[in-house]
């Protein structure tokens, strides 16, 4: 996951550390509690196959290592928090610097990784604000919650221009509704297109959707947002390895697979959506039957009742054809391209 | 992190088609709207599934619990975590203390309604309001609609709310997703029955359609 987010964050770096360096960390010490919280919060949700989200995540695990990379001049700070100390006690908003400072210590929750949490957040007082611990409460909870409305801001798409919060959450209300509905309006549509499911096949068509998730989840890429293509591969090969581990299948079988996935990759990335539909669906169900040709007959049968009418034919048509005929397609889908 | 939703999206398919199968072979729906009902059930009850602990999948497989006509559905799917769940996260309580907090919002609301009433009476049409309140009375009304969109929002406050509502778009949207797939995936293999695709890189795929139509 790191090494993904590697070539995002090496752009943002080199603008990150610049900003650390002029503000005396004093911005990122700001920003420390509620990018920790929110990386925190990041690394607990699934991550989506989304780029602004992965520009999100990477800006903020730029955060992390920023403060990191803080917790490196937080030493620094350290020496002089000391005597900010004292004019903290002196409740004078001016300091010696011109510039109010003071110390607040926060306990974060919990150490998992070092490299993600400061054991202490320095939280400065901008200039001319009041230092009591009750507005640095109130402002530490502003933080947090702006923090959380930036990461709505960018999740909600077309939020990012709008400024207030007001607005913004007007949108995510309007996203989030909107979202709901498309749930009952496409649950309406498949209740509506099978009449009749039959899931007699309902073991075998699990472990094989374990591959389709492959297809269906490149599916959902395109249709979402434009992907980072090596992005996706060595996401790709590692979804690949761990079905095909879940299938017990040959070796061979399983290289036929990792093939099968570069190349639906390189070819939805060079032909239209719609058309690679129709490629990749038989060139699903040729994997299923490559994994069926090792199972016992009988699953055969039962992918068959499966499906249904529509993909019958498909399937027939796997078990007409050996396990050879898949890897010359597989060939000619290389050379397609 | 890209792992972690990969694997979600396959959990997801498999307790959607679970729900499916267990919905169907429960009870024969007839309608339409029955089977949108139940389908819409398990893609929630996956959706929540597939994402694991959080405040709001708590809530949500409470309130699709709570319902009568869920409950056959919810007890074939979950099997004997339902017992365990409906004990936990069943507590009447705390619905009725969010219905008790939500009227003492209702007549607060209603209070101030008639107090700003009475002081425009008094003072004339208009009413002296600074524009931070007029802001932060605009952002109370829509953190109450959210609250009420975002399951499990109504007991949540400020920043926690942000952060479920947060972790619900993001999970809305994957299972939006996945249920657009699996339509496509329903209409590809039922169009591909019908009609060959015509250009030619598809001519082995074509000859298999037709080996296979020919077979039947």
């Amino acid at each position: 996951m790191e090494d993904e987010i590697q070539p995002l964050l090496n752009p943002t770096t080199a603008s990150a550390s610049p900003s650390v360096a002029t503000s005396g960390a004093s911005f990122t010490a700001l920003l420390g509690l509620p990018p920790n919280r929110a990386v925190e919060l990041l690394h607990e949700p699934t991550f989506p196959s989304d780029p602004a989200l992965v520009d999100r995540a990477a800006r903020f695990s730029v955060f992390a290592a920023a403060a990191a990379a803080s917790s490196a001049p937080s030493p620094e700070v350290s020496p002089p928090p000391p005597p900010p100390e004292t004019a903290k006690k002196r409740k004078d908003g001016a300091s010696t610097n011109g510039k109010a400072k003071v110390k607040k210590g926060k306990h974060a929750e919990e150490d998992t990784d070092g490299e993600n949490k400061l054991p202490y957040v320095h939280v400065r007082a901008r200039r001319g604000q009041a230092t009591d611990s009750h507005s640095l409460a109130e402002r530490a909870r502003r933080e947090k919650i702006n923090a959380r409305m930036k990461l709505l801001q960018e999740l909600v798409p077309g939020c990012s221009k709008i400024s207030g919060t007001a607005l913004v959450l007007d949108e995510i209300i309007n996203h989030v509704q909107y979202l709901q509905r498309q749930v009952e309006y496409l649950s309406m549509r498949l209740a509506a297109v099978n009449p009749r499911i039959d899931f007699s096949g309902l073991d075998t068509f699990l472990s094989a959707t374990t591959m389709e998730c492959g297809r269906l989840t490149i599916g959902n890429a395109k249709v979402g947002t434009e992907l980072d293509q090596q992005q996706q591969q060595p996401v790709w090969s590692e979804v690949g390895v761990s079905d095909s581990d879940q299938m017990n299948s040959t070796t061979n079988s399983k290289r036929l697979q990792i093939q099968l996935q570069q190349n639906q990759l390189q070819q939805f990335w060079h032909v239209d959506f719609l058309n690679t539909q129709n490629h990749l669906q038989p060139s699903v169900w040729e994997r299923d039957t490559v994994m069926g040709s090792t199972a016992p007959h009988v699953q055969r049968e039962e992918q068959h009742s499966f499906v249904g009418p529509g993909a019958v034919p498909l399937l027939s048509f796997d078990r007409v054809n050996p396990v050879a005929p898949p890897i010359q397609s597989n060939q000619q889908l290389k050379m397609e391209l | 992190m890209h792992v972690t939703k990969e694997f979600k999206k396959k959990t997801f398919l498999k307790q959607f088609l679970l729900g499916l199968h267990v919905s169907n072979s429960i009870s024969n729906p007839i309608s339409i709207q029955q089977r949108k009902n139940s389908i819409k059930l398990s893609a929630d009850l996956a959706m929540a599934f597939a994402r694991g602990r959080t405040h709001w999948t708590h809530a949500l497989i409470t309130k699709l619990g709570q319902k009568e006509e869920n409950k056959s559905t919810l007890k074939g799917i979950l099997g004997r975590r339902y017992e365990i769940l409906m004990a936990r996260y069943s507590c009447p309580l705390l619905y009725q203390k969010v219905q008790r907090r939500k009227k003492s919002v209702r007549s607060y609301r209603f209070s101030y309604n008639a107090q700003k009433r009475r002081s425009s009476a008094l003072k004339g049409s208009c009413v002296r309001v600074s524009p931070s309140v007029v802001a932060r009375n605009l952002e109370n009304r829509r953190t109450k609609v959210l609250k009420r969109l975002v399951p499990g929002g109504e007991l949540l406050n400020g920043s926690a709310l942000l952060s479920e509502a947060l972790d619900y778009v993001i999970s809305l949207k994957a299972q939006v997703d996945m249920m657009k797939s699996l339509w496509r995936a329903t209409q590809v293999s039922s169009s591909s029955n019908v009609e060959l695709v015509p250009s030619a890189p598809l001519q082995k795929k074509d000859a298999s359609c037709t080996i296979a139509n020919s077979e039947e």
